[in-house]
């Protein structure tokens, strides 16, 4: 098993330096440039030498061999550059929008997975009943919504008309005193960005569990459990939810680096400071640094939550077994 | 069940939108459009918060870097040019209250106001201004919105404390333009590397506000500035709201957490059958200095002969643009300039609309549809070509998709193509185009040199058109030695008059700027840069009771 683990931590290293090195070359295979991304709201225009000058600043002048390896010998200490817009250090930048999208990433899924699962496994249970039925549809339906449009259809609703919660933003100008006051703000500036990031999740979630309790429920080891003796608890959530969980923690793996790498359209329509409005400015301004250090962060997250979810898939199934 | 399911669904998202508001008319509203003055209306009451609107996060409020709108809107009510421009974008005193130029043109001395001070209370010295001017003409410092303007900057000194001298290599008639430029503080900014400047996110003041917090992507909050001398801005605090989605603009502004935004045609529409939005808010348009225009390649086989050129323009049904898509806040062009500038010259009228006259102008220069075809050919070239325009422009894909059509009908293929901002400008600049469709961000300076000057093609220079005509490089050169503004005038309207003959491009329109503003907000003044980008623009509103 530490052999595994070592051989596996070891093989993430040459995975990672092709993820970054592929997405190197792809932003500067991609048209344009610093120089010519400026003004893309004013529409003010720089010259081709203040446009020279800005590249030679930057080292973008230089060979592009040497430009890799500078950026793997900087990312080796940890240091990611700096920002070609505002010239502060990658990872401030990063470090400063994280805390928001891990907070409303981190409690989407978590209300995802409290309702997905019990909503799920409930389906299973009576599979094909009016219940299950009509559960399963508006599931469906909810993971056809495109997010935009049910943003647009919340806050009408909330925002709006009953003027419960805010429009926008993580907390109103001025927060209101004492603390219990500001955290019932700040609760009910998340309510509609957490309410959109989680249908679809849900959705999906729901269908997922709903889909392979039912196929574990009607194996013959549960019959041959039932027929041992064990209650319908025990057959359901000690054998046939455990043999479940695996395609679950699969799935896990490959949903929880998306918690890293933010909804553009949600933090756009909420003004939420998270890192997917950082990625998408970043990538229109080609503010490179920005855009390795993000691409980084989510490859790691993505390469640690797989590895994670192998780990686990040993711990939910003893047939699995590591050499 | 599916079906019933989805139509409930259906159902109940239509109640949903339907409450919202009665439906808008189909009628255009009457519009008026014009520049509102309300300096001398009211006593300004001074006290509360202005909420204003960042359409996104500002690069940098470094005032020597900034280039997009969102930096520029914060750092003027931060930092003081040495120049301003007033509403009449007649240069003011600004940092110096006097300034004079040698009779040859060629230096410049500028006295520092008394009393002009940095947030700290140290006053604003001729070494900051020496020290801003190294920093502006450094290659190493990006600084386009200046570095620009000192071209030919041939070295500043100190006479005293207050008073500096810039020289320059060469005299230039729209000089006073480049000094419209903020100063940054050489104590603050001395032995360390500018491009990792505090000034960066929080600007060291030395105007009537200064930055009291920015949170990213949330809101950059100002307070008073208190070694500010100038006259007190009424507004104790300025928030400066970053909010992308125009939308929720738009709501916020109905709700009072915002007290101003920029709309769309469509937004503003909606907003004149809006009753809440007519209950605290009000809307005022304008014409500013930006206009939209289709640029040809002047050097492409296509569009290389003036008659083909002027033949698209009458080609393109701009009346009906206008008309339909604008309902009535858009006003068509004949050249280079918007129509506010002096240098426009009114008497110049722009291409009508008219295919058959454009028919014959294109049979005159050989187009022929000899094979049959439907589609135009000229030496074996059949007239067909992109027409690029920058991604996410809504008016801009109408507008191509209408000419697109207007062309079809004379045998021309045009397809129109929305490209990425950033790779957008790579293909203008490097002149790799057939047609663009643009806007042109008008500029108080009216000198085109830099844009119309046959010297000045790609992929060195901002022509992106490959314009080239040996009279009008010969007046552009003259009109930038010309010290007489009347003799400039003149000078402009021929090149005016010269550029529409050639018709290197279609200036199809300037739209309306369209802005909300909530009816509390007194001392509001327009101009011809808009409602900000003037002195003292948003730092003179105030708030007024409303009834």
């Amino acid at each position: 098993m530490t052999a595994y683990l070592l051989r596996r931590s070891l093989l993430a290293i040459p995975t990672l330096a092709g993820i970054v090195l592929a997405v190197f070359l792809l932003m500067r295979i991609a048209p344009g440039d610093p120089a010519s991304a400026l003004g893309r709201a004013s529409g003010r225009r720089v010259s081709r030498a203040a446009a020279e000058a800005m590249r030679r600043t930057y080292g973008l002048d230089r060979p592009i061999g040497a430009q890799i390896a500078e950026w793997f010998g900087r990312a080796a200490r940890l240091d990611f550059g700096r920002s070609f817009q505002d010239h502060r250090p990658v990872s401030r930048r990063i470090a400063e929008a994280l805390p928001y999208t891990l907070a409303l990433n981190v409690l989407a899924l978590l209300l995802a997975l409290a309702i997905a699962v019990p909503l799920g496994v409930a389906q299973a249970r009576r599979a094909g009943s009016v219940f299950d039925r009509v559960s399963g549809r508006i599931v469906f339906l909810l993971y056809s919504m495109p997010s935009f449009w049910m943003a647009m259809i919340l806050i009408t609703v909330f925002a709006v008309r009953l003027e419960w919660l805010p429009l926008f933003g993580v907390a109103s100008d001025p927060p209101p005193a004492g603390w219990g006051a500001a955290l019932a703000d700040r609760l009910a500036h998340l309510a509609l960005p957490l309410a959109c990031l989680t249908y679809g999740t849900l959705a999906f979630l729901t269908r997922l569990v709903r889909s392979s309790v039912a196929e574990e429920l009607g194996r013959e080891y549960v019959v041959a459990a039932r027929a041992r003796g064990a209650s319908e608890s025990q057959a359901l959530w000690g054998h046939a939810f455990r043999n479940a969980l695996l395609p679950l923690i699969t799935v896990m793996g490959l949903v929880v680096p998306g918690l890293l790498s933010g909804s553009v359209i949600v933090e756009q329509i909420f003004a939420w400071p998270g890192l997917g409005r950082l990625y998408f400015d970043a990538v229109q301004a080609r503010d490179y640094p920005v855009v390795l250090g993000l691409t980084f962060l989510t490859a790691v997250a993505t390469l640690a939550a797989t590895f994670a979810a192998d780990v686990l898939y040993a711990a939910a199934d003893p047939r699995v077994r590591y050499g | 069940m599916l079906d019933r399911r989805l139509a409930s669904a259906l159902a109940l998202a239509a109640a949903v939108s339907a409450c919202r508001r009665p439906p808008a008319r189909p009628s255009a509203p009457a519009a008026a459009i014009g520049f509102l003055d309300e300096s001398a209306q009211g006593v300004p009451r001074p006290g509360g918060t202005l909420y204003r609107r960042l359409e996104g996060e500002p690069a940098t409020l470094n005032p020597l870097l900034q280039t997009d709108d969102s930096s520029s809107f914060v750092i003027a009510d931060v930092a003081r040019n040495l120049i301003d421009l007033d509403k009449n974008l007649q240069p003011v005193g600004g940092l110096c209250d006097r300034w004079e130029a040698s009779p040859d043109g060629r230096t410049w001395t500028f006295h520092l106001r008394d009393g002009a001070a940095w947030e700290d209370g140290t006053p604003v010295t001729s070494r900051d201004a020496l020290f801003t001017l190294e920093k502006a003409t450094d290659p190493k410092v990006p600084a386009f919105l200046f570095s620009s303007g000192l071209e030919g900057f041939d070295g500043a000194e100190a006479v005293d404390d207050r008073t500096f001298r810039v020289r320059f290599r060469t005299p230039y008639a729209f000089r006073v333009y480049s000094f419209v430029m903020p100063l940054v503080c050489a104590a603050r900014n001395a032995r360390r590397d500018f491009l990792a400047s505090p000034d960066d996110r929080a600007p060291f003041s030395n105007g009537p506000y200064r930055v009291a917090r920015w949170r990213t992507s949330e809101s950059i909050d100002l307070v008073r500035n208190p070694h500010y001398a100038g006259p007190r801005a009424p507004f104790d605090r300025v928030v400066f709201r970053i909010l992308p989605d125009a939308a929720q603009a738009y709501r916020a502004l109905e709700r009072g957490e915002i007290d101003e935004m920029r709309l769309s045609t469509d937004q503003w529409r909606a907003s004149a059958s809006d009753p809440n939005f007519a209950r605290c808010c009000r809307t005022t348009l304008f014409y500013d200095l930006s206009y939209f225009y289709i640029g040809y390649n002047n050097r492409s086989p296509l569009f290389s002969d003036a008659p083909t050129r002027r033949a698209m323009a009458m080609l393109l049904d701009r009346g009906r643009l206008v008309r339909d898509l604008f309902f009535g806040t858009a006003r068509i062009l004949s050249g280079p300039w918007a129509a506010d500038s002096p240098a426009y010259d009114p008497s110049v009228a722009p291409y009508p609309f008219d295919p058959a006259a454009a028919r014959a102008l294109l049979a005159q220069a050989g187009w022929k549809d000899s094979d049959g075809d439907g589609v135009l050919e000229r030496g074996g070239k059949r007239f067909e070509f992109d027409l690029l325009y920058g991604a996410g422009g809504a008016s801009a894909r109408q507008v191509c998709e209408v000419f697109k059509s207007d062309l079809e009908k004379a045998g021309i293929v045009c397809r129109p193509r929305a490209v990425e901002w950033a790779a957008f400008t790579k293909r203008m600049d490097a002149g790799d185009f057939e047609a663009v469709a643009s806007v042109w961000s008008g500029d108080p300076n009216p000198d085109l040199y830099g844009y119309w000057a046959s010297n000045q093609g790609p992929p060195n220079g901002l022509n992106n058109l490959s314009y080239a005509n040996p009279e009008v490089d010969r007046l552009l050169n003259e009109v930038r030695a010309e010290p007489d503004a009347g003799r400039r005038k003149d000078l402009f309207h021929r090149i005016h008059r010269l550029i529409h003959d050639d018709a290197p491009a279609t200036f199809v329109f300037q739209s309306a700027q369209k802005y909300a503003l909530s009816r509390s907000i007194g001392g509001l003044v327009s101009t011809p840069v808009g409602l900000f980008h003037f002195w003292p623009d948003s730092t003179a509103w105030w708030r007024r009771p409303v009834p």
